[in-house]
C-alpha cells in the first residue's frame, strides 16, 4: 500500500473526521447550530473534494480492494449531495431527537462513509464491511425519536440487515470456495475462463444469495417486507436518506455483481421476472395505504422494480446503455424522493400526522410545500415534464433495445395504475370540499431551501438532462 | 413563432400567482392571453402559404441528442386549422368562465397550462415531444374536472386519467419501438420511410395497434369510450367545451398524423377494423342517446357517434383512387373541426341553461324558449348543425365522409348513413322536449346574457354558418396537407 492511495478516499476521510469532530463538539459545546454548521461544512468540503476527484484518473488502490473510477466518484457525489440536503432540511425536525440531535448528525455521516465506499469497492470483503457500516449507524438513528413505533422499526431494520448480511456472506463464501478469491475482477476472470459445467449450480446459487443479500437493501421481491414498517416508523429525514442513498449504492453493488454474473449465464429472464413481481407488489401494496410514508415505502419497492428492468437488459445490448439508464434513474429518483419526503415533512411538522387524511386542504395552509409535493408525485408517476418521465423513458428505451417488450409493457401499465394512488394524495392536498382546518405552518427557511433545490433538480433533469447524460456516458466509458 | 404560440399560455399561467388574488385581474389576464393566442393563430392562418407542400413555421433544435429527441415544431394544413380551433375554443371557454368565483387563480392557471399542452400536441413533429404534450394535458384536466366539476366528479376525473394513461402506456412503447427501429423520432422523416418487418423490431402492425389504442381511447371509439360520458357530464361548462371541442380531436389528429401517415401500409391493411369501429360507434352512440335523461350525457354520446364519422372517413384511405382517399381524410379532418365548434356551442348553451335553472334533466326543462329565447336560439342552431342540416357546417363534413367511404365500403356506409336519421331523431326530440312544449315553472325573468356569454356563442355560431356556406376556406388547408400526402403514397 502506498500512502498516496489515501487521496482516493479523501472524501470518506473528511466526512469521517467531521463526524467524529461533531460528536466531540456535541459533548463540549452546547450550541446546536454551530455543530450543525461545522458538520455541513465538513460534508460540503467532502463534496468539493469528490468533485475534484472526478478529474483524477482511474486506478486500483489498497491492494486492489478499491477501484477508484469516475463511476464511484459519481456515486460519492450523489450520496454527499443527498446527505447535504437531508441534513440541511432536518433542522426543524431535530426537535424530535431531543438531546440526541448531535449524535443524529454524526451517525448519518458515518453511515454515508459506508455508502461512499461501497460503489468504489472492488472486493467482496470491502463491500461487506461497507454494507455493515451503512446499516449499523442507521439502526441507531431510526430508533432516535424513542417512540415505541420507531424502536420497533429499528429492531426490524436490525434483524433484516443481519439476515441480509448472512445471505450475502453465504454467497460470498460460495464464490470464494469456487474461485479462491474475493476480488471482483479475479472472480470474473476465473468464472469466464473456467469450464463451469459441473459447478454451474454452485455459482448460480452463490449469485442468487448475493442477489438476495443486496435485494434486502434495495427492497426487491421477495425481500421487501421490512420497507413499509421501517419507513412508517423511522424519522422522516432518515427515511429519505435510506430510500435514496442506501438504495442507490445498493444498486451500484448489484450492477457490479451482475456485470460479473452476466459473464457466464444469461440472467435476463430471472431478473425480468423479479422486476415484474417487484413492480406489482409495490404498486398493489401502495393502493391500500392510508399513511403517506408507508405509501412511499411501497412506491419505493415499485421503483426498485423499474430499476431492475435496467439490470435485466445488461446482456443483450452491452452493459453501458443499461447502466446509464439505471444510474440516471437513480439520480432522478434521488431528487424526486427528497422533494416528496421533505414536502410531506414540511406539512406534517404542523399537523403531526402522516395519515393521508391529515393532508386534506394542505394547499390552503402551506402552498409551497403542496406544490412541491404535487410535482414530486407527478415525477414518481412518470409524467412529463418532470425528471421521473425521462428516467422511465431511458429505462424503457434500454429495455426495448434488448427486445424486452413484454417487460416494458408491464412496466408502463404498472405506472398507469400507480397514478391512481399518487393522484389520490394530490387530490387530497387540493381538496376544498371538506372544512379546512387552518393551522400555523412552520416557516423554516432551511427546509424551504432544500425543497427548492430538490424541485430544481426534478425539473432541470426533466427538461434539460443532456449534460448529465453526457457526463454519465463519459464516466462509464472511462 | 410556434414556440411563442405554445409558451405564452405557460407564461401567462406563471404570472397568475403574482396577481394578488384579485379575481378581476386574473380573469382579464387569462382572457387577454387566450385572445392573444387567437390573434396569433389567425395571423398564422393568413401567412400560411397554401401553394407550398410540407410543414411551415418549422423550428428544429436538438434537445436530447443521446436519445435522438429533438425540439421540432411545425404546422401544415392539417394541424393549423386545429390550432385555430383550439385557440378559438379557449377564448370561448375562458370567456364563459367569467362567472366562476371559487378558486379563481387555480382555475385559470390550469386552463392556460391546458392550452399549452393541446397546442403542443398539434404542432410537435417529434414523437417524444408529441407524447410529452399529450401527457401534460392530463393533469390540468384532472383538476378542472375534480375541483370545479359536479356530480361524481372525482370518480370521473380519475377514470379519465386512468383511461388516457392506459392508452399512452401503449403509445410510449409503440413510439420507443418505432424510434429504435428506424433511429429517428422525427414524424416527417418517418412518414417518408416504408416500414417493413425487416427494419422493425416487431411487426409494424402491432406498433400500429399500440398507437391506435391510445388514439381510439382519446377519440373515443367504441369500446373504449366509457370515460367520455362521465367526464363530460361532470366537468364544468368550460371544461366540457374544451374536452369535446379540442381534447378528443387530439385522438383523431393522432390517427391521421401518426397511424395513417407513418404506418401507411398497416392503416390500409387494418382499415376494416377502422371502418367497423367507426360504423359501430356511429350507430351505437346514436342509439344510446335515446335513453339519456341528462342533456350533457346525451350530447356526450352524440360525440361518440360523431367521432365514428371521423374513423369512417379515415378508413377510406384504403382506396386506390387518390381522390377518394384524400376526400375521406379531408372529410374526417373537417368533421373534427366542425364537431369542435358545434359541440362547443351545444355545451356552452347547456352551461348557460344550467347556470340559470340549476338542472340538466330533460324532463324539468320544458318550454325554454319562453324563458330564455336567446339561449334557445343558440341551442337550436347548434343542434341543427349537429344533425347535419344543409347550410350549416355539420352537413358538409358528413356528406364528404359518406361520399368517400361509400366508394370503398358500400355496405358499411349504407348502414352508417342511417345514423343521420337517428341523429335527426334524437336531436329533434331533444329540442322539442327542452326548448318547446308547454312551459313549466314560473321563473319568467331569467338573467340576461352578459357580454362575456354572448361573445363566445356568437363566435361559434359565426364559424358554423360560415363553414356551412363556404367550407372551402378551411378545406383548402386540409387539401394542402392531405392531397400531397395521398398523392405521394398512392401515386397517380
Amino acid at each position: 500500500m502506498d500512502v498516496a492511495d489515501l487521496i482516493y478516499i479523501g472524501s470518506e476521510i473528511i466526512v469521517a473526521v467531521t463526524a467524529t469532530l461533531t460528536l466531540l463538539m456535541g459533548i463540549f459545546s452546547g450550541r446546536y447550530i454551530i455543530v450543525k454548521i461545522v458538520s455541513l461544512l465538513g460534508i460540503l468540503s467532502g463534496l468539493i473534494y469528490a468533485v475534484g476527484l472526478w478529474f483524477v484518473s482511474t486506478s486500483y488502490v489498497f491492494y486492489n480492494t478499491i477501484h477508484a473510477n469516475q463511476l464511484s466518484v459519481f456515486f460519492k457525489i450523489l450520496v454527499l449531495v443527498t446527505l447535504l440536503l437531508v441534513i440541511t432540511g432536518s433542522y426543524d425536525y431535530s426537535k424530535y431527537f431531543g438531546k440526541l440531535r448531535v449524535e443524529y448528525l454524526s451517525l448519518m455521516m458515518y453511515s454515508s462513509v459506508g455508502m461512499m465506499l461501497l460503489p468504489a469497492s472492488n472486493d467482496f470483503i470491502t463491500a461487506y464491511i461497507s454494507l455493515e457500516l451503512i446499516a449499523l449507524p442507521l439502526v441507531a438513528v431510526i430508533a432516535m425519536t424513542k417512540e415505541e413505533y420507531s424502536i420497533e422499526a429499528s429492531l426490524k431494520f436490525l434483524i433484516f440487515s443481519a439476515i441480509s448480511s448472512a445471505f450475502l456472506l453465504y454467497g460470498i463464501v460460495l464464490l470464494y470456495g469456487f474461485s479462491g478469491s474475493t476480488n471482483f475482477e479475479v472472480i470474473a476472470h476465473i468464472l469466464s475462463n473456467t469450464n463451469l459445467d459441473s459447478n454451474i449450480s454452485i455459482v448460480l446459487i452463490a449469485i442468487l444469495f448475493i442477489l438476495g443479500g443486496v435485494g434486502f437493501k434495495v427492497g426487491i421481491v421477495p425481500f421487501y417486507m421490512w420497507i413499509p414498517d421501517v419507513y412508517e416508523g423511522a424519522p422522516t429525514p432518515v427515511v429519505a436518506f435510506l430510500s435514496i442513498a442506501s438504495k442507490s449504492v445498493g444498486f451500484a453493488l448489484l450492477i457490479k455483481v451482475f456485470l460479473i454474473a452476466y459473464e457466464f449465464a444469461d440472467w435476463t429472464f430471472t431478473i425480468s421476472i423479479i422486476a415484474a413481481l417487484t413492480m406489482i407488489v409495490g404498486n398493489a401494496g401502495a393502493l391500500l395505504q392510508d399513511n403517506a410514508k408507508r405509501l412511499l415505502g411501497y412506491s419505493g419497492i415499485a421503483h426498485a422494480g423499474y430499476i431492475l428492468i435496467g439490470i435485466a437488459c445488461f446482456s443483450q445490448i452491452g452493459t453501458s446503455t443499461g447502466q446509464v439508464a439505471v444510474i440516471f434513474y437513480l439520480l432522478t429518483y434521488a431528487f424526486t424522493n427528497i422533494a416528496a419526503f421533505y414536502s410531506l415533512m414540511n406539512i406534517s411538522l404542523s399537523t403531526n400526522s402522516y395519515s393521508i387524511q391529515s393532508y386534506s386542504g394542505a394547499f390552503f395552509n402551506n402552498k409551497f410545500a403542496s406544490i412541491v409535493l404535487m410535482i414530486s408525485f407527478l415525477s414518481l408517476i412518470g409524467l412529463p415534464p418532470t425528471s421521473g418521465f425521462l428516467g422511465k423513458l431511458y429505462l424503457f428505451n434500454a429495455a426495448i433495445k434488448s427486445e424486452l417488450i413484454w417487460l416494458v409493457l408491464f412496466g408502463v401499465i404498472n405506472s398507469v395504475f400507480s397514478a391512481y394512488y399518487y393522484l389520490k394524495v394530490i387530490k387530497t392536498l387540493f381538496d376544498s370540499d371538506i372544512e379546512i382546518i387552518k393551522y400555523q405552518t412552520s416557516r423554516s427557511y432551511s427546509l424551504n431551501i432544500v425543497l427548492i433545490c430538490a424541485l430544481l433538480g426534478v425539473l432541470i433533469l426533466g427538461v434539460y438532462p443532456d449534460p448529465f447524460l453526457r457526463l454519465l456516458e463519459t464516466s462509464l466509458s472511462s | 413563432m410556434l414556440t411563442v404560440l405554445i409558451f405564452i399560455p405557460v407564461f401567462g399561467a406563471l404570472i397568475i400567482p403574482f396577481l394578488r388574488n384579485n379575481q378581476k385581474y386574473i380573469k382579464y389576464w387569462a382572457l387577454a392571453i387566450t385572445c392573444f393566442e387567437l390573434l396569433l393563430s389567425v395571423f398564422m392562418l393568413i401567412n400560411f402559404d397554401l401553394s407550398k407542400n410540407g410543414y411551415q413555421f418549422v423550428e428544429n433544435y436538438e434537445w436530447i441528442p443521446s436519445l435522438g429527441i429533438s425540439y421540432h415544431l411545425g404546422v401544415d394544413g392539417l394541424s393549423l386549422p386545429l390550432v385555430f380551433l383550439t385557440t378559438l375554443l379557449f377564448v370561448c371557454a375562458v370567456s364563459i368562465s367569467m362567472s366562476i368565483n371559487t378558486r379563481v387563480a387555480e382555475y385559470f392557471f390550469w386552463f392556460l397550462i391546458l392550452e399549452t399542452s393541446v397546442l403542443g400536441v398539434f404542432i410537435s413533429l417529434d414523437l417524444v415531444l408529441f407524447f410529452i404534450f399529450w401527457e401534460i394535458e392530463l393533469i390540468p384536466m384532472y383538476f378542472i374536472i375534480s375541483v370545479w366539476g359536479s356530480g361524481r366528479k372525482e370518480y370521473s376525473a380519475m377514470k379519465f386519467v386512468i383511461y388516457t394513461l392506459f392508452g399512452s402506456a401503449f403509445m410510449l412503447v409503440g413510439l420507443l419501438i418505432t424510434g429504435l427501429s428506424i433511429g429517428s423520432f422525427n414524424i416527417e422523416e418517418l412518414s417518408n420511410i416504408t416500414l417493413t418487418s425487416d427494419n422493425f423490431l416487431i411487426s409494424p402492425v402491432y406498433v400500429f395497434i399500440m398507437f391506435f389504442v391510445a388514439f381510439a381511447i382519446k377519440l373515443p371509439s367504441w369500446p373504449l369510450h366509457s370515460w367520455l360520458p362521465d367526464a363530460h357530464t361532470d366537468a364544468p361548462t368550460a371544461g366540457s367545451v374544451i374536452l369535446a371541442g379540442v381534447l378528443i380531436k387530439m385522438g383523431g389528429y393522432g390517427i391521421i398524423r401518426i397511424c395513417v401517415q407513418i404506418f401507411q401500409q398497416e392503416a390500409k391493411d387494418l382499415s376494416l377494423l377502422l371502418v367497423f369501429l367507426g360504423a359501430f360507434s356511429l350507430i351505437y352512440g346514436a342509439i344510446i342517446t335515446f335513453r339519456q335523461t341528462d342533456i350533457k350525457k346525451l350530447i356526450a354520446f352524440s360525440s361518440v357517434s360523431h367521432m365514428g364519422i371521423v374513423l369512417l372517413g379515415i378508413s377510406a384511405y384504403k382506396s386506390n383512387n387518390p381522390d377518394v382517399a384524400s376526400f375521406g381524410l379531408e372529410g374526417a379532418a373537417l368533421q373534427m373541426f366542425t364537431h369542435g365548434t358545434i359541440t362547443g356551442l351545444l355545451f356552452l348553451s347547456i352551461g348557460l341553461i344550467y347556470d340559470r335553472l340549476h338542472t340538466r334533466e330533460i324532463t324539468q326543462l320544458q318550454g325554454l324558449v319562453y324563458k330564455a329565447p336567446t339561449i334557445s336560439l343558440f341551442f337550436v342552431i347548434a343542434s341543427m348543425a349537429s344533425l347535419g342540416l344543409p347550410g350549416l357546417s355539420g352537413f358538409v363534413a358528413e356528406i364528404t365522409v359518406f361520399m368517400a367511404a361509400f366508394a370503398v365500403w358500400n355496405w358499411f356506409t349504407v348502414i352508417s348513413v342511417f345514423s343521420i336519421v337517428l341523429t335527426a331523431g334524437y336531436m329533434l326530440w331533444l329540442v322539442q322536449r327542452v326548448i318547446f312544449g308547454d312551459h313549466i315553472g314560473d321563473e319568467k325573468n331569467l338573467q340576461k346574457l352578459s357580454t362575456y356569454e354572448y361573445i363566445p356563442a356568437l363566435l361559434l355560431v359565426a364559424s358554423i354558418i360560415v363553414l356551412g356556406v363556404y367550407p372551402s376556406i378551411i378545406f383548402e388547408f386540409f387539401e394542402q396537407s392531405v392531397t400531397a400526402f395521398v398523392n405521394n403514397t398512392i401515386g397517380v
